[in-house]
């Protein structure tokens, strides 16, 4: 398997190679591939690791990003009711990304990302409910905002050597978590030039899907879940009578 | 070894999962308890949210209330008229049951409601458990031999529809099983329990049935009454995680069978004190994780499950 995924690297790494030589003629150019196109969520996921290959011939600070479908949260806050902590739902927050993480080879402020409409501060979170003042809603987005670093779907890795880049090709490694949403994700990679402004943005497309068994039961419960109940029910009899059989 | 579980959409380590079912299995094995009511509260423990570990415990009480009745219904040992009856009112109780639940988990609510309801129970099961090991322990050190009679007169009998029950030599009203039914099965379908913990004493101290015929029609009436649950927890609520609740009933049936395998070997009294306390502490544990201060004070939750 191992063999495998060497000899996947070498022929990646072997294309890129062969983009710098096609592409010297070029004026700047940056090129990414993922060295996984889908990532299949099996009966064993704990998780997976993604390295995006690149190669540029453009000198400054390079960026490479992970973002994931807009969708929407229920926020909830608990509160001390008598003895007992209870749960109170107190908003919706839409329009945030299920995912986003960036990786760099050189250290670039939030601020400087936001400029080019990337970074975490970039994102314009929807709060939809009157009761809430701005700084309520600001101090949600902030608590939103940290339960994703700490669930790991969030992640900056500004200056980390999680990029590494020599010469021209480059590599970004990022952790996938557990929890991740099954869809479509975007891969972002430009170049931060040393007079401040951005190279072109080259973008990808990676897709986590369910597979064997867990898309089986995901699938049916989802979209046929009356005859999931059923199967569910059946399998359950089925399983109770064969043990009940062999212990009388 | 991590499994992914579908619905849950988190992974857990299969072993633990097993061995949870297995140990679970073992007492009810050993014992001749159903362990349903130790089972959803140790999953919501292990982090499993709430909703999901209640139904798709719903489904592993079909297999073993299918299990536990085949030995009864072999023995002749269940009251059907009666199970039909209690059945009726249950089939009421667990669809309103699912639907409360569905509003519940809708408004965040679930969980605290779900850790109280076991709470409450478990503390109750667990001190009852006490009392009778205490009480039995005194009649056999003082030699009272207590002589019981058949049943008492109460309001039942008064109330209409008065029904015979040739099984179970009773003439009362079938209201009275059916709202018991229908109590159990309510709680069923909110805690993903076959209810024999709370169906077996009403039957036998309010309706007056003989316990013979208590466990099989309790068991019997359990499997239909946790097949409405579950399907309406999948057709409504998309909770139920099957492979979770295969990994609990395989640990179960390995569990229950190396129990009922040594249960004759080992002191039952001291196995009875064992459980009892085991049920105590799960209700100190849940009291305690309802009580402290949560680790983080927001939390956000994806409607379509899933971060």
């Amino acid at each position: 398997m191992k063999i495998f995924v060497k000899i996947k690297l070498i022929f990646l790494l072997t294309i890129l190679s062969f983009n710098v030589q096609a592409s010297r003629h070029k004026k700047d150019f940056i090129e990414i591939h993922s060295h996984k196109l889908n990532i299949p969520v099996s009966i064993g996921f704990t998780g997976n690791t993604i390295n995006i290959y690149g190669t540029t011939n453009i000198d400054g600070n390079i960026v490479v990003i992970i973002k994931g479908k807009n969708i929407k949260y229920r926020v909830n806050k608990q509160i001390k009711k008598k003895i007992f902590w209870v749960n109170k739902q107190i908003t919706e927050i839409k329009n945030i990304p299920s995912i986003y993480m960036i990786s760099t080879n050189k250290y670039v402020s939030y601020d400087r990302l936001n400029n080019f409409n990337f970074g975490l501060n970039s994102i314009s979170p929807i709060i939809d409910n009157d009761k809430l003042s701005k700084d309520e809603k600001k101090e949600i987005w902030n608590k939103v905002k940290e339960l994703k670093q700490t669930k790991g779907n969030y992640h900056f890795k500004i200056n980390h050597n999680n990029l590494k880049d020599i010469n021209s090709l480059f590599k970004a490694t990022f952790n996938l978590p557990p929890n991740i949403k099954i869809g479509e994700y975007d891969i972002y990679a430009f170049v931060i030039k040393k007079n401040g402004d951005i190279s072109d943005i080259t973008q990808q497309k990676i897709f986590i899907n369910r597979k064997g068994i867990i898309d089986f039961i995901y699938n049916k419960a989802r979209y046929y879940p009356n005859l999931y109940g059923l199967i569910v029910v059946l399998l359950s009899l089925l399983i109770g009578l064969v043990s009940g059989y062999r212990k009388n | 070894m991590n499994i992914y579980l579908p619905i849950a959409e988190m992974s857990m380590n299969i072993f633990n999962l097993i061995g949870l079912g297995g140990i679970v299995g073992f007492l009810s094995g050993l014992l001749g308890v159903s362990g349903g009511f130790l089972l959803t509260p140790s999953l919501i423990l292990m982090g499993i949210p709430s909703s999901i570990a209640v139904a798709s415990q719903s489904a592993n009480v079909i297999a073993t209330s299918t299990t536990g009745s085949m030995t009864h219904i072999k023995k002749n040992n269940v009251d059907y008229k009666m199970a039909f009856i209690v059945l009726f009112g249950g089939i009421i109780g667990s669809s309103v049951g699912v639907w409360v639940f569905t509003i519940l988990n809708e408004s965040s609510q679930l969980d605290l409601t779900v850790k109280i309801l076991y709470m409450i129970f478990l503390t109750v099961i667990g001190l009852l458990m006490f009392w009778e090991l205490g009480i039995a322990k005194i009649r056999k050190f003082k030699k009272i031999v207590v002589l019981k009679k058949l049943h008492k007169h109460n309001f039942m009998h008064r109330l209409p529809l008065r029904t015979k029950f040739k099984k179970s030599r009773l003439y009362i009203s079938s209201l009275f099983p059916m709202i018991i039914g229908m109590v159990v099965g309510f709680l069923s379908a909110l805690m993903g329990i076959g209810g024999g913990f709370i169906m077996v004493p009403a039957m036998i101290y309010l309706l007056g049935m003989h316990t013979s015929v208590v466990v099989g029609t309790t068991l019997f009436q359990g499997i239909f009454v946790s097949i409405n649950a579950t399907f309406w927890q999948a057709s409504i609520n998309h909770t139920v995680d099957f492979l979770l609740a295969f990994i609990l009933i395989i640990g179960g049936v390995v569990g229950a069978r190396i129990g009922s395998s040594v249960s004759s070997k080992l002191p039952a009294d001291r196995l009875r004190i064992i459980l009892a306390s085991i049920v105590i502490f799960v209700s100190i544990a849940l009291f305690v994780d309802l009580i402290m201060p949560p680790k983080e004070i927001y939390s956000i939750v994806s409607p379509k499950g899933a971060w």
